[in-house]
C-alpha cells in the first residue's frame, strides 16, 4: 500500500556510550599533554570550580533574610604583612618535636612508619562505625592518613583562619618533587617532575551524597538550562582525576563541608574506568578548621615547573574576579596574595533556557528523549525560552501540517483522512466513535476505519483532493524560490539589492500563507463532506492491518504525542517546524557583567593607578553652577511671587542678574568644594579661585568653564586613565552574552614587546591564554583604527603602548561560542566582533580626549618651563635699573616676589580679548593716550584724529606680515580664523573685517533663555570630563549619594547572648568521651551558628585544660578533667 | 700745455648757500605730520627719566597681572610713514607690544630689558660702549650679534630717543676735512690742521659741537680713493668747502655729522658718486635714510643733498672715452629699474632722467673715470666748473 | 639760531658758534675758544670789517659770560670750588697763558682773599701770566 511508511520503535533512541572510556582515551584530546600550559590546564578547571562554589554559597545564603555567615564584603581588606608562607615555618618548627612522638609510638606497635603515596594500599573493608577502639592495623593507617590530609590541609587553611569564614577565599598550592624512576620510564620527555595541586575554597562545600558522585563523569546533567557560570567550560574535575592517576597514580584527596552539617567529609578515591570510585579512605567525618568549602589535592606529572603561566593566569583570573581573595603559593615557595579589591558581589545570573535559534538537531534529540513531560508543547516551553504556549501550538501546528502531507494523511475536525495522488487509489475515512471493545464493557472511543465506496463521494473527494495537492506542489515550488533567494542574499553585497530580494521573499511567504488558508479551507470542505455521514461508506471489520492504520492516527497527530514517545519522523517535522519559526531574542537577564565600576576599581587598585579622587568633586559643583544664574533667577522670582506685589509678571519678565552676584554664588559654590586630595593645600585653592575670578575682568558665565578646566588641569594632570565600557547585554545566534572591556593607560606600566601581552582575554570571567591569535576577541581587538584614538599599533594592529586590555564575553552559553574543543578561542561571530569592536571605540574616544589633554598639558608645561626660565634674568635687569633709580616701587622692590608673581602667572590664560566694539573703541583709545603719556614723559603731543575704524592697512601690506603677525592682528580684532586658513584667506578676512561694521558682544545677562544657550555650549555634562568616569570610586562616598547600606561585619559571636555558656558545657561533659553530636544534642543547639560557637568554646576550655580532648578517627571527642 | 690754473667762482653754488642762509634763518622746526612720532635726541637725565618711568610701568604691571609687556613703535612696513614735505622716512604712531608670557617674545622681551640695563650702566657711568662690546656683555642671552644690534634698536625706539642718545654708538669708519673747527669735550679741534688724512668721524657725536667755519658748501664723497685725491690737492684751500666720504654708504654717525654741518651751517651739500646703481643708491642713503633704520631719519637724513656727480650726461659733455665706460650687468638694470620705482626718483624728473640716460646709453663709470683727462681734472676743472654753472641733480 | 654769521666783502662767510650755546660749556672752555679764534683765525678771514665784528664778539662772550662767572664763584661759593676753579686756570695758564689774561684782575683780587692756599694759588696763576 502505497503512502505507508511503517517505522520501527527503537530507531529513534541514541546509543548510550559510557563517557568515562571515552575520556579516558582521549585525555590529549582535553588538553592534558606535558608542557607549561599543564599547571594551568588544572588551575582552569579546579579554580573555575572554586569560584563558582563560592558564588553559588554566597547567592544561596543572600537569598535567606537574615543569614549570618553570608560574606560581607564591605570593610576593605588589608593583607599588607599576611603571609602563608611565614606562619607554615612556624608551625613547621613546632611539628618537628610532635612526629617524632609518634614515630615511636608507632614503633611500639609494630607498624614501621608507611609512606602512604607509593604503595598501593588494598582496599579494607572498613565499615562505618560510629567511635569505638581502633582495632585493625587499616584504622590505625586511615587515621595516619586522615591525619597526614589534615595537617597538608592546615599548612595552608591555618594561617588564614582569621578569615576563613568571613572572606572569600580560594588558596591554590603546586609543590614539585622528584618523579620516581618507574613512573617516568617509559614516558619520552625529559626533566619529568611530579607535582601536587593543592587547592582551598571556602564556597558551598559538598554533602557527603556530592562527594560520591564527585569525580565521576556525569551524563550532561538534567536540561540543557544553564546558569552564567564558568564550570561549564572545561571537561571538569574528573577529566583532571584520570590523567592525575594515569601518570601519578595516586588517589585524589577531598575535605568538603557544607553549610548544614558539623563535620567535614575526607575522602581519598581512585576514579575507575567504569566510572566508578574505588575509595582509600571512605568519606569520613572530621573536624572542619571553615564552615564550609573544599579542600582538593592530587598529584600529576608535568615537565619542570616554568614561572610565568600560571603566575599569569592566577593574576588575570584575580583582575576578572575581585570580590575573592586569591592566593597562590607556587613550587618555588614564592607567594602571591591578591586581595579582594571589590565591596560588591557580582548579583545572581538567573537559569537560562537554551533559545530555540540556537538549539541543533543533537540537542533537541537530547532534550525530547528525557523529557518527562505530557505534551510536546509542554515539553518545547519547558526547556525553552521565548517558547509562549502560542509559539509553542503554533510549531506543533507546522509539524503536524508538515506530517500530514508526508505521511498522505490528513487530520480533519472530526476524522481523519488519506491523501491520494491517483483518482483509482481507495480512500480510507477513520473516525473516533464510542464502542465497546476488548476487556473492558464500557463504550470507549475507538478508531473505526471506513472505505469510501460512493462513486459521487468518491468524485466530490476527489475534486478537492486534487487542488489539495494542486497547492501542495504550489508550496514546494515556492519553498524552492525561497531557499534560491535566500542563497542570492548570501552572494550580494548592496543595501539596496538585498533589500528588494527581501521584498520579493516577503512576497513568496504571503502566498505560503494563502496556500495553507486554501490547504485548512479544503480539509474543513473534506470534513463537511465526511461529517455524520453513514452512507456511501462501509465500516471495514476483522482488518488485519487494522494498527497500521492506528499507528498513522497517532503518527500524524504529535499533538497527543509523548515526548518520550516521538518517532523520527515526528521528529523531524517537529525539528524543522521548530526552526522555521523567528523567535524574540533571547532575555538578557541570564547575563551579569562584572560592570564598568568593578573592573576600573579593580585596575586601579590591581595596577597602583594614579586617580585622583576629587574628580567627583568637581562634578557636583559643575552642575550646579550652570544653574547659577537660574537659581538667582528663581529665587527672584520666588521673592516676587511671595510680595504678591500686582503686576508680578512684568516685574519676574524683567529680572535681571546682575553679574556680581552670579559671581559671589558662583565662588561660594567654589569655595564649598572640600578637596580631598592631602597633596593640595586648601587654602591654595581658595586662592587660585579669587585669583581666577578677579583676575579675569571679563564677566561672562564661560569663566566658570575657564575655573573649571584650570583645576581638572592642574589637579589631575599626572593623573593615569581607566576607562571600562560594560555595553547592553545582546543575544546573537540565540545566545545571550555581554560584552565589556576595561582599559588602563598609564607611563608606569611597560610598552609590551610582544603584541599579545596588551590583550587579556576572558570568558566568564575565565582568562584565555591560548590560541589568542584566532580569538574573536582578538579579531576585533585588530578591527579597531586605533591610530585616531592616538594609540600606535603593532603590526598585526592590536594596540601599542603602556597600556592594559581586558575583555571579558560572559553568558550563559559561552561554551557554543568557543572555537574548538580546548575552549581558549570564541568563534568568529560578526554581531559578537561588531559587539566588542564598538565597546573598545566607546573607551577609544574617551582614552583620545585623555591623551589630547595630556599632550597639551606637555605642551603648555614645556612652554611655562621655558618661559619661567627667562623670569630671572628679566627680573634682575629691571630690578638693577628700578634699584638704582628713582623709581617710586624702589623702597619696596624685591626680586623674589616680581619672580614669584611672574612664575604664578604662567599658565593662567591672559584676559579674553574683548572685541572692540563702538563703545569700547573711545574708551580703549582714551586709555592708549594715557599710557602713551605715562610712557613717553616729554613727548610732544601730536593729537590724534579720532577716526572710528581702524588704520586700514592695504593689501600689499598686509602681504609682507608674517603669518603669526596676521594671526595676532586678527586676534586682536576678534577676526575668527579657522586653524587650517592660509595666509591668502586670513589676509581675505582681515581686508573684510574692515568692510562690514565690528558687531559687539552684548555684555549683561539676560534672564534663563540666554543662560540656556550659555549652559549647552560651555561645559556639557559628565561627557567632558575625560577621567574615568569612575561613578561610584570606593573609597570616597561624595556627600550626596545614597550612603552605602551598612553590613554589621559578620564576627564570630553572634549579637544575642549565646545559651551555650561554659556552666551549659561543662554541666554536660562527663568522665566519658563524646564527640560534638553528643553535646549539641544535650545542648539542644539547633542552630549551626551556635553549633560553630560549641567548638570555638570547647576549643578556649581545652586550651585554658579545664575539658580533655582526643581524636579518634578523625572525630574529636571531649570529657571533663578529672 | 701747462693747463691754466683757472678760478672757477663757484657762483651757483654761492647762490645756493645763500638760498639756504635765509630759509635757514626762518626756518622753523620741521612739521611731522602729526600721526609720526618724532624721535629727539637726548642728553643723559632725560633718557634717564625716561628709562625709569618705563621701569616703573613694567613693574606696576607685575604687580597687578604679574604678566609684564612693553609697547614701543612696531618697525612693521604698515607703520612707516613718507614724509612728502621733508622727503622724510617717519615712524608711524602703530603700537607693537611685546608680552612676556608668550613663546614668541620671551627672548625678546628679557634681551630688551638686558639692553636697558647696559644702557642705564653707561648713562649712568657716561660711558659709550659699541654695539660689539654691547654684544659680548652677555653673548648666552643675545646669541648673536645680529639679535643685539636689534634689541639695541628696539631699546632706542623704546626710550623715543636716538640710539647715540643710549650711549651705544655705531663705530664710525667715516673722515671729514675742510674749513672746519669743533669742540670735542674741552679741546678744539681744527680740520684743516690734521694733515690729509683729516678728521676721523667720532662715533660720541654727543660730545662734538661746531664753532666754526668759513666754509661755503660740502661735498660728500662715495669713495676713500677719490678724497685722497682731495686731500693732495689741499681742494678746500682753493674753494672753501668741508669735505667728507663714509668709505661707501653712509654709517649712521657720518650721516649723523653730515646732517649736523648742513643743518647748523645751513651749507649746500653734494654728492659724488660713481654713476652707477650703487652710487645712486649710496646718495639715496645720505639723502633719506634706508628703510631699516626709518626711526631715526630726521637726524641721518639730508633732504636737500645734491647729486653733483658723475652724471651720466658728464660722460659725454665730458667726452670721457668709450673704453673708461662700463656695460651694465644684468643686476644694474634690475637695481636701476627698483630705484626708478621709488617715490622719491618720480619726484625728481631730473635724476629720472638720467637713471633712463643711464639704462638707454646701457653704461656706467666710476669717479676715476675722470683721471683719463690727467689726475687734476677732476679738481681743477669738473668741479669747479660744475659748481659754478650749477650743473647738478 | 644756534650760529652767528659773519660776511665778508669777497661773499664769503664766517660762522661762529652762538653765545647761547657757550652758556653750556665747562668754566674754563670760553677762554680757550676765545683765544683761539683770536690767535689763529682772526687773520685768516683777511677781511678787516670782519675781524673787527668777530674780535668784538669775542669781547662779548667773555664779558657775557666767560668772566662773570668766574666771577660769581670767587665771590660767593666755598673754597674747594674756589680752589677746583685755581687749579684748572692754573693748568691753563702753563700751556695757554693768553687764554687766562682775561681773569688777571679777578686773581689779584683773590690774592686779598683770606684763605691762604688761595691766595697763593691765584698767585701761582697771576705768575704764569705775567711771564
Amino acid at each position: 500500500m502505497r503512502g505507508f511508511k511503517i517505522t520501527s520503535k527503537e530507531e529513534g533512541k541514541i546509543k548510550q556510550g559510557t563517557i568515562a572510556e571515552y575520556m579516558r582515551k582521549r585525555t590529549q584530546l582535553v588538553g592534558f599533554e606535558f608542557g607549561y600550559w599543564k599547571h594551568v590546564q588544572y588551575c582552569a578547571e579546579f579554580i573555575d570550580n572554586a569560584l563558582d562554589a563560592i558564588e553559588s554559597f554566597q547567592w544561596k545564603e543572600i537569598k535567606e533574610s537574615d543569614s549570618k555567615i553570608k560574606f560581607s564584603l564591605d570593610q576593605e581588606l588589608f593583607l599588607e604583612k599576611f603571609s602563608i608562607l611565614e606562619t607554615v615555618k612556624e608551625e613547621k618548627k613546632s611539628q618537628q618535636l610532635d612526629n617524632e612522638a609518634k614515630h615511636t609510638l608507632m614503633q611500639e606497635l609494630g607498624i614501621e612508619s608507611v609512606e602512604p603515596d607509593i604503595s598501593i594500599v588494598q582496599e579494607p573493608e572498613v565499615k562505618e562505625e560510629e567511635s569505638g577502639e581502633i582495632i585493625t592495623e587499616e584504622e590505625l593507617e586511615v587515621e595516619e592518613e586522615v591525619k597526614r590530609i589534615i595537617d597538608d590541609m592546615q599548612e595552608i587553611i591555618k594561617p588564614v583562619e582569621f578569615i576563613i569564614d568571613v572572606e572569600p577565599i580560594v588558596i591554590v598550592r603546586i609543590r614539585e618533587y622528584e618523579a620516581p624512576s618507574f613512573l617516568t620510564s617509559e614516558i619520552s620527555q625529559k626533566n619529568i617532575m611530579s607535582f601536587t595541586f593543592e587547592i582551598f575554597d571556602n564556597g558551598t562545600g559538598m554533602a557527603k551524597i556530592d562527594l560520591r558522585k564527585f569525580g565521576r563523569y556525569l551524563a550532561s546533567s538534567k536540561s540543557m538550562e544553564l546558569k552564567q557560570t564558568r564550570g561549564s567550560q572545561g571537561f571538569g574535575a574528573p577529566s583532571a582525576f584520570s590523567d592525575a592517576q594515569n601518570t601519578t597514580g595516586k588517589p585524589v584527596i577531598t575535605v568538603s563541608k557544607s553549610v548544614d552539617n558539623v563535620y567535614a567529609t575526607v575522602t581519598e578515591f581512585f576514579t575507575t574506568s567504569k566510572n566508578e570510585k574505588k575509595y582509600l579512605i571512605h568519606p569520613t567525618d572530621i573536624d572542619s578548621p571553615f564552615l564550609h568549602g573544599t579542600y582538593i589535592k592530587l598529584s600529576y606529572l608535568n615537565v619542570k615547573y616554568v614561572r610565568g603561566y600560571v603566575e599569569k593566569y592566577i593574576e588575570e583570573t584575580a583582575f576578572m574576579n575581585p570580590h575573592v581573595t586569591i592566593i597562590y603559593i607556587d613550587p618555588e615557595g614564592k607567594e602571591k596574595i591578591y586581595r579582594r579589591l571589590a565591596t560588591s558581589f557580582p548579583e545572581e545570573p538567573k537559569y537560562a533556557k537554551p533559545h530555540p535559534s540556537s538549539v541543533n538537531i543533537g540537542d533537541l534529540q537530547d532534550l525530547i528523549t528525557k523529557s518527562e513531560k505530557k505534551s510536546i508543547s509542554a515539553f518545547l516551553q519547558d526547556n525553552f525560552v521565548r517558547m509562549s504556549s502560542k509559539t509553542a501550538k503554533e510549531i506543533v501546528d507546522i509539524a503536524e501540517r508538515d506530517l500530514q502531507d508526508r505521511l498522505n494523511f490528513l487530520i480533519l475536525k472530526n476524522g481523519f483522512v488519506n491523501l491520494t495522488q491517483k483518482k483509482t487509489d481507495t480512500i480510507y475515512f477513520m473516525r473516533n466513535e464510542k464502542r465497546i471493545f476488548g476487556r473492558s464493557d464500557k463504550p470507549r472511543d475507538k478508531v473505526i476505519i471506513y472505505q469510501v465506496e460512493s462513486e459521487d463521494l468518491k468524485e466530490n473527494y476527489w475534486n478537492l483532493i486534487s487542488n489539495y495537492n494542486k497547492s501542495n506542489k504550489d508550496y514546494e515550488k515556492i519553498n524552492k524560490e525561497i531557499k534560491k533567494l535566500n542563497n542570492r542574499i548570501e552572494k550580494t553585497e548592496t543595501q539596496k539589492e538585498i533589500k528588494n530580494i527581501e521584498r520579493d521573499i516577503k512576497k513568496l511567504l504571503k502566498k505560503i500563507d494563502d496556500i495553507r488558508n486554501q490547504k485548512d479551507k479544503i480539509k474543513v470542505d473534506l470534513n463537511n463532506l465526511f461529517k455524520e455521514r453513514e452512507d456511501g461508506i462501509f465500516e471495514l471489520k476483522k482488518l488485519k492491518n487494522r494498527t497500521d492504520f492506528e499507528d498513522f492516527v497517532n503518527k500524524v497527530q504529535i499533538s497527543k504525542v509523548k515526548p518520550i514517545e516521538i518517532t523520527k519522523e515526528q521528529f523531524n517535522s517537529l525539528f524543522l517546524a521548530f526552526k522555521s519559526i523567528k523567535y524574540m531574542a533571547p532575555p538578557t537577564d541570564t547575563v551579569i557583567p562584572v560592570g564598568d565600576s568593578t573592573l576600573e576599581n579593580t585596575l586601579i587598585k590591581e595596577i597602583g593607578l594614579r586617580i585622583s579622587e576629587n574628580v567627583d568633586d568637581f562634578a557636583g559643583p559643575i552642575d550646579n553652577i550652570y544653574q547659577t544664574s537660574e537659581l538667582l533667577y528663581k529665587i527672584k522670582k520666588e521673592i516676587l511671587l511671595k510680595e504678591g506685589i500686582k503686576d508680578t509678571d512684568d516685574a519676574i519678565t524683567n529680572i535681571s542678574i546682575d553679574p556680581e552676584e552670579v559671581i559671589n554664588l558662583g565662588s561660594e559654590i567654589l569655595g564649598s568644594i572640600d578637596i580631598i586630595d592631602e597633596t593640595i593645600d586648601p587654602q591654595q585653592i581658595k586662592q587660585s579661585i579669587v585669583d581666577l575670578l578677579t583676575y579675569s575682568d571679563t564677566d561672562s558665565i564661560d569663566t566658570y568653564q575657564g575655573v573649571f578646566e584650570y583645576f581638572i588641569e592642574n589637579y589631575t594632570k599626572d593623573d593615569d586613565f581607566v576607562s571600562a565600557e560594560t555595553r547592553a547585554p545582546t543575544s546573537g545566534k540565540g545566545l545571550a552574552y555581554v560584552v565589556e572591556a576595561v582599559m588602563a593607560y598609564s607611563r608606569n606600566l611597560e610598552v609590551p614587546k610582544r603584541s599579545r601581552d596588551v590583550l587579556s582575554r576572558f570568558v566568564n570571567r575565565t582568562p584565555k591564554l591560548r590560541d589568542s591569535a584566532d580569538c574573536a576577541i582578538t579579531k576585533a581587538v585588530q578591527a579597531v583604527n586605533w591610530k585616531n584614538y592616538n594609540l600606535d599599533t603593532y603590526d598585526n594592529n592590536l594596540p601599542k603602548g603602556p597600556i592594559k586590555l581586558l575583555v571579558n564575553v560572559s553568558g550563559p552559553f559561552v561554551h557554543l561560542m568557543f572555537k574548538s574543543q580546548s575552549k581558549n578561542a570564541l568563534a568568529d561571530d560578526e554581531d559578537l566582533i561588531k559587539e566588542i569592536k564598538f565597546c573598545l571605540e566607546a573607551i577609544g574616544r574617551r582614552l583620545r580626549i585623555y591623551l589630547n589633554r595630556k599632550a597639551s598639558l606637555r605642551k603648555s608645561e614645556k612652554r611655562a618651563s621655558l618661559i619661567e626660565k627667562y623670569i630671572p634674568l628679566f627680573v634682575n635687569s629691571l630690578y638693577n635699573i628700578a634699584f638704582q633709580g628713582e623709581s617710586i616701587h624702589k623702597s619696596k622692590l624685591d626680586k623674589k616676589e616680581l619672580e614669584i608673581l611672574m612664575r604664578n602667572a604662567i599658565g593662567k590664560k591672559p584676559t579674553p580679548v574683548v572685541k572692540p566694539s563702538e563703545v569700547r573703541e573711545i574708551k580703549e583709545d582714551v586709555i592708549k593716550k594715557e599710557e602713551l603719556i605715562e610712557e613717553q614723559a616729554e613727548i610732544q603731543q601730536i593729537s590724534k584724529k579720532v577716526e572710528p575704524q581702524k588704520e586700514l592697512f592695504t593689501e600689499k601690506t598686509l602681504k609682507n606680515w608674517t603669518k603669526n603677525e596676521l594671526i595676532e592682528y586678527c586676534k586682536e580684532h576678534g577676526i575668527v580664523l579657522l586653524s587650517k586658513d592660509t595666509k591668502t584667506v586670513i589676509i581675505g578676512k582681515i581686508i573684510e573685517s574692515y568692510k562690514k561694521p565690528v558687531e559687539t558682544k552684548p555684555i549683561e545677562l539676560k534672564p534663563p533663555e540666554s543662560v540656556k544657550v550659555i549652559s549647552d555650549t560651555t561645559l556639557p555634562k559628565q561627557a567632558q570630563l575625560p577621567i574615568s568616569s569612575a561613578k561610584t570610586p570606593i573609597k570616597v562616598t561624595p556627600k550626596a549619594t545614597i550612603p552605602i547600606q551598612k553590613l554589621a561585619p559578620l564576627k564570630q559571636k553572634q549579637t544575642t547572648l549565646p545559651i551555650i555558656t561554659t556552666e551549659k558545657i561543662l554541666n554536660v561533659l562527663s568522665d566519658e568521651w563524646q564527640t560534638i553530636k553528643h553535646l549539641i544534642f544535650k545542648l539542644k543547639i539547633k542552630d549551626m551558628m551556635d553549633a560553630r560557637y560549641l567548638q570555638l568554646k570547647l576549643k578556649e576550655l581545652e586550651r585554658k585544660g579545664q575539658v580533655l580532648v582526643e581524636s579518634k578517627v578523625g572525630k574529636r571527642q571531649w570529657k571533663l578533667k578529672q | 700745455m701747462a693747463k691754466k690754473q683757472q678760478h672757477y667762482d663757484l657762483k651757483e653754488t654761492k647762490i645756493l648757500f645763500k638760498e639756504y642762509i635765509n630759509k635757514g634763518t626762518e626756518k622753523k622746526e620741521i612739521r611731522l605730520p602729526e600721526s609720526t612720532v618724532k624721535i629727539d635726541d637726548l642728553n643723559r637725565k632725560n633718557v634717564l627719566d625716561r628709562l625709569y618711568k618705563l621701569v616703573d610701568n613694567v613693574i606696576d604691571k607685575i604687580n597687578k597681572t604679574g604678566r609684564p609687556s612693553i609697547k614701543l613703535p612696531s618697525r612693521s612696513s604698515s607703520n612707516i610713514i613718507w614724509d612728502e614735505e621733508n622727503d622724510l622716512l617717519l615712524l608711524g604712531q602703530q603700537l607693537q607690544e611685546k608680552q612676556f608670557h608668550t613663546l614668541t617674545s620671551v627672548a625678546d622681551i628679557t634681551r630688551l630689558m638686558r639692553i636697558l640695563e647696559i644702557v642705564h650702566e653707561l648713562l649712568v657711568k657716561d660711558l659709550h660702549a659699541t654695539k660689539r662690546e654691547v654684544f659680548y656683555t652677555d653673548v648666552k642671552l643675545f646669541d648673536e650679534q645680529k639679535i643685539s644690534d636689534k634689541s639695541i634698536e628696539d631699546a632706542a625706539i623704546m626710550l623715543y630717543t636716538t640710539r647715540n642718545s643710549t650711549h651705544i654708538v655705531a663705530t664710525a669708519n667715516g673722515t671729514c676735512i675742510g674749513r672746519l673747527r669743533i669742540r670735542d669735550k674741552n679741546d678744539i679741534i681744527d680740520l684743516e690742521g690734521l694733515g690729509s688724512g683729516g678728521w676721523k668721524i667720532s662715533p660720541f657725536l654727543d660730545n662734538i659741537e661746531i664753532i666754526e667755519s668759513d666754509a661755503e658748501f660740502i661735498l660728500a664723497i662715495e669713495k676713500e680713493a677719490a678724497m685722497m685725491r682731495f686731500a693732495e690737492d689741499r681742494f678746500w684751500r682753493k674753494y672753501p668747502c668741508i669735505l667728507l666720504t663714509a668709505g661707501g654708504v653712509g654709517d649712521i654717525a657720518t650721516r649723523m655729522f653730515l646732517k649736523r654741518l648742513s643743518k647748523e651751517l645751513n651749507l649746500p651739500v653734494f654728492s659724488l658718486v660713481d654713476s652707477d646703481p650703487y652710487g645712486h643708491y649710496i646718495h639715496s642713503v645720505y639723502l633719506r635714510g634706508s628703510k631699516r633704520l626709518s626711526y631715526e631719519s630726521p637726524f641721518l637724513a639730508t633732504p636737500n643733498i645734491k647729486l653733483l656727480g658723475v652724471l651720466t650726461r658728464d660722460l659725454d659733455t665730458y667726452k670721457i672715452p668709450e673704453v673708461a665706460r662700463l656695460k651694465l650687468e644684468k643686476v644694474d638694470v634690475k637695481r636701476i629699474k627698483d630705484l626708478l620705482n621709488e617715490e622719491f626718483v618720480k619726484r625728481n624728473k631730473a635724476w629720472e632722467e638720467d637713471l633712463r640716460l643711464s639704462l638707454k646709453m646701457n653704461v656706467k663709470a666710476e669717479i676715476q673715470a675722470l683721471s683719463t683727462h690727467g689726475f687734476e681734472f677732476l679738481t681743477e676743472k669738473y668741479l669747479p666748473e660744475k659748481l659754478t654753472t650749477g650743473d647738478w641733480i | 639760531m644756534d650760529i652767528k654769521l659773519f660776511y665778508k666783502d669777497d661773499g664769503g662767510v664766517i660762522q661762529l658758534i652762538e653765545l647761547e650755546k657757550i652758556k653750556d660749556w665747562s668754566i674754563e672752555m670760553p677762554f680757550i675758544f676765545v683765544e683761539y679764534i683770536r690767535s689763529n683765525k682772526l687773520r685768516s678771514y683777511r677781511d678787516p670789517k670782519v675781524e673787527a665784528e668777530i674780535s668784538q664778539y669775542l669781547n662779548e662772550i667773555l664779558n657775557k659770560t666767560a668772566i662773570p662767572k668766574v666771577k660769581q664763584i670767587f665771590g660767593e661759593s666755598n673754597q674747594e670750588e674756589i680752589l677746583s676753579i685755581l687749579s684748572i686756570f692754573e693748568e691753563l695758564s702753563e700751556t695757554n697763558t693768553r687764554a687766562v689774561t682775561p681773569i688777571q684782575n679777578l686773581l689779584e683780587n683773590l690774592t686779598k682773599h683770606t684763605n691762604k692756599t688761595i691766595v697763593s694759588q691765584a698767585r701761582k696763576v697771576l705768575a704764569n701770566i705775567k711771564e
